[in-house]
């Protein structure tokens, strides 16, 4: 009430003595886009009069005039036309400024919004709006402010509104929250910048803000033209009882993208793990349509496709081999890491170079305001994370460090294995600096290494490297671009130096140099229009064998060198044709080019492509274009909202790969190498069309969604027996090219919120692979359809937490699956000389089922907010019911009989235990 | 006891790399892996294929086809044959060749020469009255070797042929070879011991020089289809390697060469390519064999084998040590002579306990040599008498025995 009488006594004092005095002192003035500080301030100086005025109304006021030789008033008429300012000057030569709408009709609004209060000093104070801040609910006051957008010049149309949403806390970028304008039903998200743009028709509105694990709020907005509004966000509290309307789950229903999961770190840490350490692959196994051959690899099979089929991005770098110790350990730090999200179905056209999924792991950007950090130990590593400012609100950086230290477990062994050794260390370093408004700078660095001995003098080792550089520019409301340079390599090492004449050290590389452009255009409320581009330059070095030492006897051996260019130009559409119904279309124009320098063998049409049917091989000079491969793909996904709760959406994707890894082997090994598409060996592509159902019920904390999916798999890798990979000169010579198909059904219930939230999900999938190619002879069975290696059908996977209370959490994970698909030897005989063993058809038999229960307890800090460090803890079992699942079954020879036998890693219960400190 | 096991795995040799570090990680950390036995249920059910060997030979030589029956991966013999069949070559027209069993699971016809325009395929009546039939297949007439050499390549010899088809039909060519080579002991062993005496061995019981022999036990495949002429050049057969036995005196080899069609190379490349890797998960992945053998009432049932007609092309060359580099060719190893006591030639089990005066004994005075109990020691010479028994020198079997790796008969064709 106090506020409404200020004002209305404001008001009767305008009306009263507005224009009742005209200041008689003739004065020049000059502003070329002046704030209004500087109007004041110049006026004052000139005119001894005082300025009374509410500066947080007047910032959007930017003034452009030239007069010389005229009263105050005229200055005044001229500094405020066209805008709905408004002076009023006293006998006691003050000045008072407000602000109002169209007198006729708005005098209302300006009573209610603003609030010009008189003041003793002329110099505006900024800490005005803190000091008021502070004295009431920030949030409400933030949220009851009316934010003038634009400069007041022009009158009708639409104008943009963009900015960024970011947590109040760390100056971190929020990805994914909503923004939504009820009165004319149009939102928009935020990208993984925190950035938004929204087209509406100027005048007033309200935007609601809701974003996971952030308070919702609200802006009061009047639009008058294309401006900026930053938001911040305060964290959510969590309150058990409360029910959380999380934007993620509106999100569910009303994006129409389908087949995309995300789990933040948080869920991710909920999913009991077999080291205690939050696994951020593994936890990707909870999503349906995500497998796993066995428990001891973190490569993933995702809707029938290959593990190598996935692209792994971590910020933007392509790290190749996500894993430490052959898969036991995934190579991301959980304390970095921010979330995880997978595309499964539909690939924006912005990513491609895979044929399954993209996997987009991104690390938390450092914390913009102090220093904060964390570390913890577990049974086998530790882990250590620092992040803070380096210029407070604008640069920031993110450092996280994890090594082992097995050694000391190996020590205790038999002797047996006393000798091994095993080391691996990962670090991520990140920079995120603000320019200004539009520019702003990320650096993101990745390494990491494994080294390690088994119990003989061969060592093995590799490492990921990885740097990129990322500018993004605004340019303005509507148009931004993000500019994306990197490198990023694998590489790995095998040497034995025990025995000098055989000593030898084999090493194998693969690097890539990016560049990348993307820009995102926001046309209007209906359009928003993604287009960029992106080269891939490839270099590979398939193989090098070399002695070690003088006294070797070891012949050398080089595979040369391969190179390939991998471009692509892409356009996409994000069309909102009404309120119900929204479809995002895309083009990618995927190009590969295989280049030289080298000897490129042709075979002959249609005979299998042995040795003795090369017809002849051309040479190639360095970077020279052998061969060039243009294939369009097509992204695109229909949404439809049958009412608040339910959605239907619809997808077809395309995709080429032209990197092939060749893994003769089920499980993916660190020692596995790369093939580059060139004139013998084709690329990749897939082709899937996928259905959705969603539905989110009890205020949306509950969702569950139906997907069916159809997928077409083209010239996939295969290998003819006996095949030799390591060192092949031709490796053409031993593979096959076969087509897969794969379908399946989805079923997930998650829950978000509450005290029990979780994941619960059934998949019936199938994948097969066919080879019908008439040049390789004889077909794998029959030219028929066999399950791949990782065909799964039934998958059944619970994850589960009850909150008991703020500090304690129970958590429960249930998995089952059918036993993975084996291609058993089912007789022997003697032909040609030799005994010969006849198999059954390809993977015609199954190792047996599989199930699993883990369980853990989580131990969080107490919430005194005031305490330097916080510890949590997490206990828990591994495969709490001693399971003995077969990880694989093998036959070997023992006394001239032949028997199988059935390997399982983890056949008993396992505790664990991990610490973790904040600070 | 999962964790013992797993050690006693650890020493196999030739373990895979993944799996070391699998079972490393099992021990290490746990103590939690297992190994246990596997037995799915496939492999307790014989599929007891039939397996067809062999080829139409319309040559002057005899077609022989060898039929057999896979058996179970943990049998012990692999040897199944499948006899009592009734085996004949036919054209479209009806029976050409009636082929009887000359050897069990062998059918073998009269050398007969077959009109090689014709087409051909083999009838098979097993003794379950199951009737298969080969698809019918054109005789491929097969170019003459233009000759057999060898190379001196590092430690060894290469031995090549060189052949052409003037009317560059053949093209895609299969080898077999068969090895003969002339060696002696280390030791000869003039001396016989019966049951009651030592006698001199007459010239059909010397075993100091014999004629081993071997045959190819790999699938040799050529192809010329991408060159623009029908020659094979310099390709290469077999190694010998310079330690061998083979090259100690003078060896021979026997080079067949085959042409084959297209479908037929394919068949017998993919059985080459197909390792004998017996289903670990690791290895590659098997594919299957598709031959040209049916069933004719079950075109499903899995039949292995590939029938083909035409002649085949055979050359010898043989090989002297002379025109060999000086290369020192070994005996077996652990040669060692040692005296023998001779009294009373009765077999008796021998002890190690030689302080008991054992008369009437034939014993070695060297305990270290060991004697199977089935085959003693050959005396080698006889260096007595000087005290007041008869003694001999002896070495093992395998220095003095050459009939343990060959005959001691000449073959016919040796020169």
């Amino acid at each position: 009430m106090k506020h409404f009488y200020l004002v209305v006594f404001y008001c009767l004092f305008f009306c009263g003595v507005a224009f009742s005095q005209t200041a008689g002192k003739l004065i020049d003035v000059n502003f070329q886009q002046a704030g209004v500080e500087q109007v004041v301030t110049s006026l004052e100086a000139k005119t001894g009069y005082r300025f009374y005025y509410d500066p947080a109304l007047f910032d959007s006021l930017r003034v452009t005039i030239q007069v010389s030789q005229q009263p105050l008033t005229s200055v005044l008429d001229l500094v405020f036309k066209n805008t709905d300012f408004h002076y009023a000057i006293t006998t006691q030569h003050e000045v008072l400024l407000s602000k109002g709408r169209e007198v006729q009709t708005d005098l209302a609004a300006q009573l209610f919004g603003s609030k010009p209060k008189p003041r003793k000093t002329t110099v505006p104070i900024k800490s005005f709006a803190v000091d008021e801040k502070e004295k009431t609910i920030v949030e409400a006051t933030i949220e009851n402010k009316i934010y003038d957008i634009g400069f007041r010049t022009n009158t009708g149309g639409s104008a943009t509104i963009a900015g960024y949403v970011k947590d109040i806390k760390t100056g971190a970028p929020i990805t994914g929250a909503i923004l939504y304008v009820p009165d004319i039903k149009t939102g928009a998200n935020t990208d993984e910048f925190g950035f938004y743009s929204l087209t509406m028709l100027k005048g007033k509105h309200v935007i609601t803000i809701r974003s996971v694990g952030a308070k919702d709020t609200r802006r009061q907005i009047n639009l008058y033209s294309d401006g900026k509004l930053s938001i911040d966000l305060q964290e959510q509290i969590q309150t058990l009882k409360e029910v959380t309307i999380s934007a993620d789950k509106i999100a569910n229903v009303k994006s129409t993208q389908l087949g995309i999961a995300r789990l933040d770190i948080k869920s991710i840490k909920e999913i009991p793990a077999v080291f205690g350490e939050a696994d951020v692959l593994r936890a990707l196994l909870v999503i349906p349509g995500v497998q796993s051959v066995g428990e001891a690899t973190t490569g993933f099979n995702v809707r029938g496709g290959a593990a190598d089929q996935n692209l792994v991005l971590l910020d933007g770098l392509t790290i190749y081999n996500p894993a430490h110790f052959f898969g036991f350990f995934s190579a991301f730090n959980p304390d970095v890491v921010k979330d995880v999200e997978l595309y499964k179905s539909t690939v924006p056209e912005r990513f491609g170079g895979r044929l399954s999924s993209v996997l987009e792991v991104t690390n938390r950007e450092g914390n913009k305001k102090k220093f904060t950090g964390s570390a913890g130990i577990g049974l086998l590593t530790s882990r250590l994370n620092i992040e803070g400012p380096l210029v407070k609100d604008k640069t920031s950086f993110n450092f996280g460090g994890r090594t082992t230290y097995s050694d000391w477990l190996l020590k205790l062994l038999p002797e047996a294995y006393k000798h091994s050794t095993a080391q691996f260390y990962d670090f991520n370093f990140d920079l995120s600096h603000q320019i200004n408004d539009k520019n702003s700078l990320y650096l993101y660095t990745y390494l990491s290494n494994d080294k390690f001995k088994l119990n003989s003098d061969t060592t093995y080792n590799y490492s990921n490297k990885n740097i990129a550089l990322k500018w993004k520019h605004n340019y303005n409301n509507k148009l931004y671009s993000v500019i994306t340079g990197g490198l990023d390599r694998y590489q790995y090492g095998v040497g034995s130096p025990g025995n000098p004449v055989n000593a030898y050290q084999l090493n194998f590389d693969i690097s890539q140099t990016n560049f990348k452009t993307d820009f995102t255009y926001y046309h209007n409320t209906q359009h928003t229009l993604t287009f960029g581009l992106s080269a891939i330059y490839y270099k590979l070095h398939p193989g090098n064998l070399q002695p070690d030492g003088i006294k070797s006897l070891v012949l050398p051996n080089v595979v040369p060198q391969q190179q390939g260019l991998e471009s692509a130009l892409y356009l996409g559409d994000k069309f909102d044709v009404n309120n119900d119904l929204s479809i995002s279309g895309g083009i990618r124009l995927s190009t590969y080019s295989v280049l030289g320098p080298g000897a490129f063998r042709n075979y002959a049409a249609g005979l299998p492509k042995d040795p003795g049917n090369v017809v002849d091989s051309v040479n190639y000079k360095n970077s020279q274009f052998v061969k060039t491969y243009i294939n369009p793909e097509i992204r695109l996904a229909v949404g439809y909202n049958v009412g608040d709760n339910l959605s239907v959406k619809a997808g077809y994707t395309s995709l080429h790969q032209y990197l092939h890894l060749l893994s003769n082997s089920v499980a993916i090994s660190p020692t596995d190498i790369y093939q580059l598409t060139d004139n013998n060996v084709r690329p990749q592509n897939s082709q899937q069309i996928s259905l959705g159902l969603y539905r989110n019920l009890q205020a949306n904390t509950i969702e569950t969604s139906v997907e069916v999916y159809y997928k077409k798999i083209g010239n996939y890798l295969d290998y003819r027996s006996g095949a030799t990979l390591t060192l092949n000169h031709h490796i053409e010579t031993d593979v096959i090219n076969t087509q897969g198909k794969a379908y399946g059904v989805e079923l997930m219930v998650r829950k978000t919120a509450g005290k029990l939230t979780g994941i619960m999900s059934y998949t019936y999938s199938r994948t097969f692979l066919k080879q019908d190619d008439p040049a390789v002879l004889p077909y794998i069975n029959g030219g028929a359809y066999y399950p791949a290696n990782y065909d799964k059908p039934h998958d059944f996977n619970f994850t589960g937490s009850y909150h008991i209370s703020h500090r304690y959490s129970v958590q429960l994970n249930l998995v089952y699956s059918t036993g993975r698909p084996i291609t058993l030897p089912i007789a022997k005989y003697i032909y040609d000389g030799s005994e010969r063993v006849y198999y059954s058809d390809r993977n015609q038999y199954r190792i047996p089922d599989y199930f699993r229960s883990d369980f853990s307890l989580n131990i969080l800090p107490n919430h005194v907010i005031k305490k330097t460090t916080h510890n949590s803890w997490t206990v828990g079992v591994y495969n709490l019911t001693g399971a003995q699942n077969a990880y694989s079954t093998y036959f070997s020879q023992q006394g001239g009989v032949i028997s199988g036998y059935k390997l399982s890693i983890f056949a008993a219960p396992i505790p664990f235990i991990n610490y973790n400190l904040t600070f | 006891m999962c964790g013992r096991e797993i050690n006693k795995q650890n020493n196999q040799k030739g373990l895979l790399l993944f799996k070391s570090a699998l079972q490393l990680l099992m021990v290490a950390v746990f103590m939690a892996g297992c190994k246990k036995a596997f037995t799915p249920v496939v492999t307790s059910t014989n599929a007891s294929i039939l397996v067809v060997e062999g080829f139409i030979n319309t040559g002057t030589d005899s077609t022989i086809i060898r039929l057999s029956r896979t058996v179970l991966v943990n049998n012990k013999t692999t040897v199944n044959p499948e006899r009592n069949a009734i085996v004949t070559v036919e054209t479209q027209q009806g029976t050409v060749l009636t082929l009887v069993e000359i050897a069990k699971g062998v059918y073998a016809s009269p050398p007969v020469s077959l009109d090689n325009t014709k087409q051909y395929r083999v009838r098979i009546k097993t003794s379950s009255g199951k009737v298969y039939l080969s698809d019918l297949v054109s005789a491929k007439v097969t170019p003459p070797i233009d000759d057999i050499d060898f190379v001196v390549k590092g430690i060894g010899i290469q031995i090549y042929v060189n052949a052409h088809d003037a009317a560059n039909n053949a093209r895609y060519y299969r080898y077999t070879f068969s090895e003969t080579w002339e060696f002696v002991t280390k030791y000869e062993a003039p001396y016989i011991v019966n049951d009651t005496s030592v006698l001199l061995r007459t010239p059909e019981q010397q075993v100091h020089q014999c004629y081993g022999r071997d045959s190819s036990a790999r699938t040799i495949l050529n192809s010329t289809a991408a060159l623009s002429q029908d020659i094979v050049a310099a390709f290469p057969i077999v190694t010998v390697d310079s330690t061998s036995e083979k090259l100690q005196r003078k060896y021979s080899i026997l080079v067949s060469q085959q042409a084959l069609s297209k479908e037929a190379y394919v068949f017998y490349d993919n059985i080459k390519k197909n390792t004998e890797d017996l289903g670990n998960i690791f290895d590659a992945q098997p594919s299957l064999l598709i031959g040209n053998i049916h069933n004719i009432n079950d075109p499903t049932e899995a039949v292995i084998g590939f029938i083909s007609a035409g002649t085949i092309q055979k050359k010898r060359i043989f090989i002297s040590r002379a025109g060999l580099p000086k290369w020192t060719i070994p005996f077996p190893a652990g040669c060692k002579v040692d005296t023998a006591y001779y009294f009373q030639p009765h077999f008796v089990p021998i002890t190690n306990d030689f302080k008991t005066p054992r008369p009437h004994t034939f014993y070695v005075e060297e305990a270290l040599i060991p004697l199977p109990p089935t085959r003693a020691g050959l005396p080698i010479m006889y260096f007595g008498p000087y005290t007041t028994n008869d003694g001999y020198l002896f070495s093992t079997p395998i220095c003095t025995d050459c009939t343990l790796r060959g005959v001691n008969k000449k073959p016919a064709f040796w020169k």
